[in-house]
């Protein structure tokens, strides 16, 4: 059975604003011929059942689409994946006439789910769709899964070369924290006066060095703090904070062990006697999960096959439900790099998957924000375990229940509690229950309501838990928040306690999603 | 009441906190302090001024105690790291925020889910705030359709919506109509959109308190609305504060009396032809023109007789006016031609305008078209003619309208006309000459065309196909029908675009306008969904 989506699911797929709007004036039967939709037993195209196994079938949905040329465009998509195939020349993914397509079959405009009750699926599937599909699906087992991520490049390759170039990149990143260390004592010694009058190559050399260094996340704060001069009353403030932020990753970077503690936990094997180990000792080294918290924020990369891999052999995947609390994009000129965070039903953990697009064409991974899906997740080894991988889906997305949430002090708390284990967190994420965005003289405030319930809370059977909370309230973060965005918030609060989830941190909270009459609402 | 707090005791990388559970407030204080002591340190720089020392009591002491550098910048890091840290843990919620005031609730449903996305796309998506300087060209027809239906606005999209209403005043109505008690709330909160709180609400409460406590538009909406009730109650309430009342709402209040205007309300006007504010004094003359019986309305007829009279049976005399007396001026009629109009004849004109379109069919004893068949010298033609046709729009006079209405007429007088004998007006007129001229006409039309114009304009459109003319001449017409016909009318389109064998563009202008026609059909139906 093809479970239809919403039409909210389908534009979350688009590229842009403007994929959007040629998308939705081609969801009209007008231009389209040869429509159907449904579920397509994969053929035997080459006798060989190894993947076209009997019985195997695939959701699709198809039809021809008639623009200004003389032939019309073939398109096809792959709801389960998603993924989509078409013949029009158009360099953006998905294109127009996949979303078309896709908001038309959402519609309930494409006839041919019917035939699902049938066995045998959708029968009238023209061959063009079903090789498409059979070539997907029907090669070699390794390529049956939908590839949200690039596949490991070179997995079995000789581990000693692997090990060699771990080793050099260690030396260079080594080599980069003890330049950019001589770096930032060099600007406190002679003071930070002097950075107002600084041009932004200032920063943008020291950047260029760390990139050589293979060291990109120190890179991006250096041309954060390249920013700050220009930032209006109380920049040395801000500025010292990322000099400070810096320098705290570089000093636990002297506590780095070698190379070999990332590629295998276990030979941290000292610190697991469970022993409480005091001040002196600890200086000798990083506990492995701060380890790697650490070399993610310099910028490691965490091969996702490996990560795979191990949590396969040791079990370690987290199987559950996950509510989809948000999902943000960031331009990151030429790619958007799309965050996805995700609330487990059964474990309560909150996790953040991440998805990189190429210029004009959207990340490959889309989820629909306020629904729920099964599946398992690696997380990435951190002290604050929050960045995952998703490895394998079991379901369709399903709606969800409006995510339980907390009052101001637990968000404080919650910051407070990753700091602890990762001193360089900017942010943590929460989800904030019976809040609303307030406008104020002093700007934007997220004020608790202390149990004022919203009709919402009320339909739903909530209770005032945070009754102790009213007049609570977080600054926000407009760095990471823009204007539109609490407009909005504020529009569909009227003044009533609203279920908000967004990043609380340093510089105060940035809402991604609320629920507003029991839909989710990216905004 | 408030969770107990654990302080973050162990930062790795960096000598354990340990000593920090102190008293939070006083924590955050000299916590605040010591980090303002080091900022000030790096802004001079170490090699000029010392590093603060850390209060060994406080609840960095300890931790600071085991920094144990002997170069004063790196010193001063590994402080500022720890302080950085410290601080961020420790930073808690503000309290005593005041509550944000309640919006009241608003019974109407909200519109169906495919509506909402569909609005949501016409707005721009979630696209930058930057691309609503042009607005998509199905918004007002999405916008009048929800409200026809008696939706209310979708909450999220609120923001935008009064934003692009903001900048096109043509949507306002429809905007403040669907935003409801919800807009006029937000409209407190965001100065950018004060206008929503002047438009009349749709959605007017029959409590008196409004009138003493409410914004603006809810005041204008109840004033209107009691008028419709009882004219005179209504006169009487305005009157109470007239005098306190700013100018500009005083025009617009006055301007609610034309419900249910009359005799009534004559002493009340002539005062107003006495105020201070310009807008005001205009309005009272316009409604008192409308007033037949009015002294106002015999002091004009007065004057414009002397101007304008019978001469035989086929002319008229015109001997406009030498100078603008006090009188003159109190009746609303401006020294100056803002346009620079030369004086005599802008002053003729606008006695003819304000006159009572019946004073003419009294003096002459002939229906309007007679009058208007009338040769008038060449001179002051222009000006009468023009005084007429806005008397007709200002009166809503049709008999005046009809007989004016014609080639070369000004196109509001159509205005005056009943919806449909508009559309006949302008069929027939794109029947006779085609569409080189429509386009004003069309515009005057009523936003969904009625079938006969529909047909009217795809026959002349068919025609200019079959000569081959030049499409984008007809660009701006095949736009608007786009946006107009009725999506019933689909099938033609659809027949032209199959018979219309023209290899150029004509074939592509009709496909677009079908898919056009099929876009709003779909956008309409999405209303019925569910």
């Amino acid at each position: 059975m093809l479970e239809r989506w919403t039409a909210d699911r389908v534009l979350a797929l688009a590229p842009d604003a403007a994929s959007q709007k040629a998308g939705t004036k081609l969801a009209a039967p007008g231009p389209w011929t040869g429509l159907g939709a449904g579920l397509i037993p994969l053929g035997d195209t080459t006798g060989d059942e190894q993947g076209g196994a009997p019985g195997t079938a695939r959701g699709g949905v198809w039809g021809l689409c008639t623009g200004s040329g003389a032939t019309a465009y073939r398109t096809v998509v792959d709801p389960d994946a998603p993924a989509w195939s078409c013949t029009c020349p158009s360099r953006k993914q998905p294109c127009k006439h996949a979303l078309g397509l896709l908001l038309l079959w959402s519609a309930g405009g494409v006839a041919g789910d019917a035939a699902d009750t049938d066995d045998r699926g959708a029968v009238g599937a023209p061959a063009w769709v079903t090789s498409w599909l059979t070539a997907r699906y029907g090669g070699e087992p390794a390529t049956a899964r939908p590839k949200t991520e690039r596949p490991a490049g070179g997995g079995l390759a000789d581990p000693e070369a692997a090990r060699r170039r771990a080793a050099q990149k260690a030396a260079r990143v080594a080599e980069g924290v003890d330049e950019l260390g001589r770096w930032l004592t060099d600007q406190v010694r002679q003071g930070l006066a002097g950075a107002e009058r600084a041009g932004y190559a200032h920063w943008e050399n020291e950047a260029r060095s760390m990139v050589d260094a293979q060291a990109p996340r120190l890179a991006e704060r250096l041309r954060e703090a390249g920013t700050r001069p220009g930032s209006g009353e109380g920049w040395p403030s801000r500025l010292l904070e990322d000099y400070a932020l810096m320098w705290l990753v570089l000093r636990a970077h002297d506590r780095l062990g070698g190379p070999d503690d990332a590629a295998d936990p276990g030979l941290d094997g000292e610190r697991l006697d469970g022993e409480r180990l005091d001040g002196a000792e600890r200086l000798a080294g990083l506990e492995a999960p701060l380890a790697a918290s650490l070399r993610a924020r310099i910028g490691w990369n965490v091969d996702s096959a490996e990560l795979v891999k191990r949590a396969a052999e040791q079990g370690t995947a987290v199987r559950d439900h996950w509510t989809v609390l948000g999902s943000r994009d960031d331009e990151d000129n030429p790619t958007v790099r799309r965050q996805i965070w995700l609330l487990g039903e059964r474990t309560g953990r909150t996790a953040l998957v991440l998805a990189y697009g190429a210029a004009g064409q959207a990340p490959p991974l889309a989820l629909p924000v306020g629904e729920r899906f099964e599946a398992d997740l690696v997380f990435h080894d951190a002290a604050a375990p929050l960045r995952a991988h998703l490895a394998e889906r079991h379901g369709p997305p399903e709606p969800a229940d409006v995510p339980a949430g907390c009052g101001a002090e637990d968000a404080a708390l919650a910051y407070a509690d990753a700091l602890r284990r990762e001193p360089w967190l900017d942010t943590w994420p929460v989800v904030l229950a019976d809040v609303a965005a307030v406008p104020d003289v002093l700007g934007w405030r997220i004020v608790a309501l202390g149990g004022d319930l919203s009709q919402d809370a009320a339909d739903m059977g909530g209770l005032p838990n945070f009754a102790g909370d009213k007049g609570f309230w977080l600054p926000v973060d407009r760095s990471r928040c823009r204007d539109d965005a609490l407009w909005r918030l504020a529009a569909m609060s009227g003044g009533a306690g609203m279920t908000v989830f967004g990043e609380y941190g340093a510089r105060g909270f940035a809402p991604v999603t609320c629920w507003h009459e029991g839909r989710a609402v990216p905004l | 009441m408030t969770p107990s707090r654990t302080i973050p005791a162990e930062t790795p990388g960096l000598p354990s906190l340990t000593e920090s559970q102190s008293n939070g407030v006083a924590m955050t204080a000299n916590t605040e302090a010591l980090w303002d002591d080091l900022v000030s340190t790096a802004l001079v720089g170490t090699g000029k001024r010392a590093v603060p020392g850390v209060d060994p009591a406080g609840p960095l002491g300890a931790a600071a105690l085991s920094v144990g550098r002997a170069d004063p910048a790196e010193r001063l890091l590994d402080l500022a790291a720890l302080t950085l840290v410290h601080r961020r843990a420790g930073r808690r919620p503000g309290t005593g925020a005041a509550l944000p005031d309640r919006c009241p609730p608003d019974p109407r449903p909200t519109v169906p889910d495919r509506a909402r996305v569909r609005l949501r796309i016409l707005l721009g998506g979630g696209g930058a705030p930057a691309g609503r300087t042009a607005i998509a060209e199905l918004l007002p027809e999405w916008l009048a359709e929800a409200r026809a239906r008696g939706f209310r606005a979708p909450e999220s999209e609120l923001p935008a919506l009064l934003d692009i209403a903001r900048a096109h005043s043509e949507l306002r109505s429809d905007v403040a109509a669907l935003a409801g008690p919800r807009g006029r709330w937000l409209a407190r909160l965001n100065p950018d959109w004060g206008w929503a709180a002047r438009v009349a609400a749709a959605d007017t409460s029959a409590d008196p308190d409004v009138w003493r406590h409410g914004l603006f538009g809810e005041r204008l909406a109840f004033l209107t609305a009691l008028r419709g009730r009882g004219p005179d109650a209504a006169r009487d309430l305005l009157e109470q504060t007239w005098r306190g009342e700013p100018a500009e709402d005083r025009a617009q209040f006055l301007a609610a009396l034309a419900t249910g205007l009359s005799h009534a309300d004559e002493a009340f006007l002539e005062t107003a032809l006495d105020d201070r504010g310009k807008a005001v004094r205009v309005g009272a003359a316009a409604l008192l023109a409308t007033l037949p019986g009015s002294a106002f309305a015999r002091r004009m007829a007065e004057r414009a007789l002397a101007c304008v009279r019978p001469n035989g049976t086929d002319a008229v005399t015109v001997v406009p006016p030498e100078a603008c007396d006090e009188a003159m001026r109190r009746d609303g009629i401006a020294d100056k031609s803002p346009t620079g109009r030369e004086e005599r004849a802008w002053w003729l004109g606008e006695i003819v305008a304000a006159t009572p379109l019946s004073a003419w069919t009294e003096a002459f004893a002939e229906p309007p078209a007679a009058i208007l068949a009338r040769r008038l010298p060449t001179r002051w033609a222009e000006d009468v003619r023009d005084g007429w046709a806005r008397a007709a729009v200002a009166q809503h006079d049709t008999a005046w309208a009809r007989a004016q209405a014609g080639r070369g007429a000004p196109t509001r007088l159509l205005s005056v006309l009943p919806v449909d004998e508009r559309a006949a007006h302008v069929a027939a007129h794109v029947a006779e000459h085609g569409l080189s001229e429509a386009f004003q006409l069309l515009a005057g039309c009523p936003a969904v065309w009625p079938d006969v114009l529909g047909h009217a304009v795809l026959d002349a459109l068919a025609t200019a196909a079959r000569e081959s003319a030049y499409p984008w001449s007809y660009s701006g017409v095949t736009g608007m029908a786009g946006r107009s016909m009725n999506p019933g009318l689909l099938p033609a389109v659809h027949t032209l675009t199959t018979t219309t064998d023209d290899a150029g563009y004509w074939p592509r202008v009709f496909t677009d306008l079908a898919g056009t026609l099929r876009e709003r059909a779909t956008m309409r139906a999405e209303f019925d969904a569910e």
